[in-house]
């Protein structure tokens, strides 16, 4: 393993050491960043915070889904 | 004329120091004192030699990406915290790492009334870092707004800024006091309790911020902090009560 990836990894477990949750705010905050980008969906803009607040809630109870499923150590 | 000026920068300053007051408290009452004023600390020497270095142009800087990228950062941090809170809360067996044995030998140390080791922990210095550096740009372009907004000429532009930074300072002054007034309320709360508290304050302040970044406006400006606190405390509840009822089941 080079410097590189475990530098990349010590990154990752240091902020969130989670799959889901990482994969999951990244689509999410891209998906609202296009939309509040796109000059089309403009009247779309008020109701973008809906979109986001349960986007993060899902993740988070995706996440735990994820880890209550673990076969027990 | 001169109120006029420090009024509002004041009001304005006040909020931004309490948000920044608000993530400094909980990591240093939750993790250690020593690393989230590190973390605080070193925010403001970069901040004070960012203004040194930059002026006025300081307010060309890109808040917005900074705000998306904190914001980001934060509400990751913020679920981790989360989901670890609402497990243990649930009484879903707790991962046995690094960290959780520091945690136990901590409550130990506790319990026998013992102080515990004050070590650097590289999320709280994070933390804070990031969160007072970015409260505090904030407050420099608040300073910087109100301070030239009038002026016409050089001399009248750096006479409104030092106006504008005694507001700034008076709002310091009453933050820093309202911090060591609350400090020994806070360590009374159940330490499971507090780091749920963390994780829900993490959430709500970095979808606050990141989607402000994102171009988003909040309807109710600084107050939507509140709505967002409830909503997630809301579901939070919800959610743990879910957990509690699938670990009765799976037992």
């Amino acid at each position: 393993m080079t410097w590189v990836v475990r530098g990349l990894k010590a990154l990752y477990n240091f902020v969130v050491g989670d799959p889901v949750l990482l994969v999951g705010v990244t689509v999410l905050f891209l998906a609202v960043g296009a939309l509040a980008r796109a000059p089309g969906l403009a009247p779309l803009r008020p109701f973008l915070p809906i979109l986001l607040v349960p986007g993060i809630l899902a993740t988070l109870v995706g996440s735990l889904i994820r880890e209550t499923r673990k076969p027990k150590d | 004329m001169i109120w006029s000026s420090v009024i509002p920068t004041f009001l304005a300053s006040l909020v931004e120091f309490v948000e920044a007051l608000t993530i400094v408290m909980v990591v240093g009452v939750t993790v250690n004192w020593r690393s989230s004023l590190l973390g605080a600390g070193a925010a403001v020497v970069v901040l004070a030699a960012a203004v040194a270095a930059l002026g006025s142009t300081f307010l060309l800087l890109p808040l917005e990406g900074f705000r998306l990228v904190v914001g980001f950062i934060l509400v990751l941090f913020g679920l981790k915290w989360l989901k670890k809170a609402f497990l243990r809360f649930a009484g879903w067996k707790a991962i046995h790492d690094e960290e959780a044995i520091y945690e136990e030998e901590a409550a130990a140390l506790r319990a026998r009334g013992e102080a515990v080791p004050q070590r650097l922990d590289g999320f709280a210095v994070a933390t804070s870092f990031k969160s007072v550096l970015l409260e505090g740009l904030e407050v420099v372009f608040i300073v910087l707004t109100f301070g030239t907004s009038t002026a016409a000429t050089d001399d009248q532009k750096l006479a409104g800024i030092a106006v504008a930074s005694l507001g700034a300072l008076l709002a310091l002054v009453v933050v820093v006091l309202l911090g060591v007034a609350l400090r020994k309320p806070l360590t009374r709360v159940p330490e499971n309790a507090l780091k749920f508290l963390v994780g829900l304050m993490l959430t709500t302040f970095g979808t606050f911020w990141g989607a402000e970044g994102l171009g988003i406006a909040w309807p109710w400006g600084d107050l939507t902090l509140l709505v967002l606190l409830g909503v997630y405390g809301a579901v939070s509840a919800a959610t743990i009560g879910w957990l509690k009822r699938k670990k009765a089941v799976s037992a």
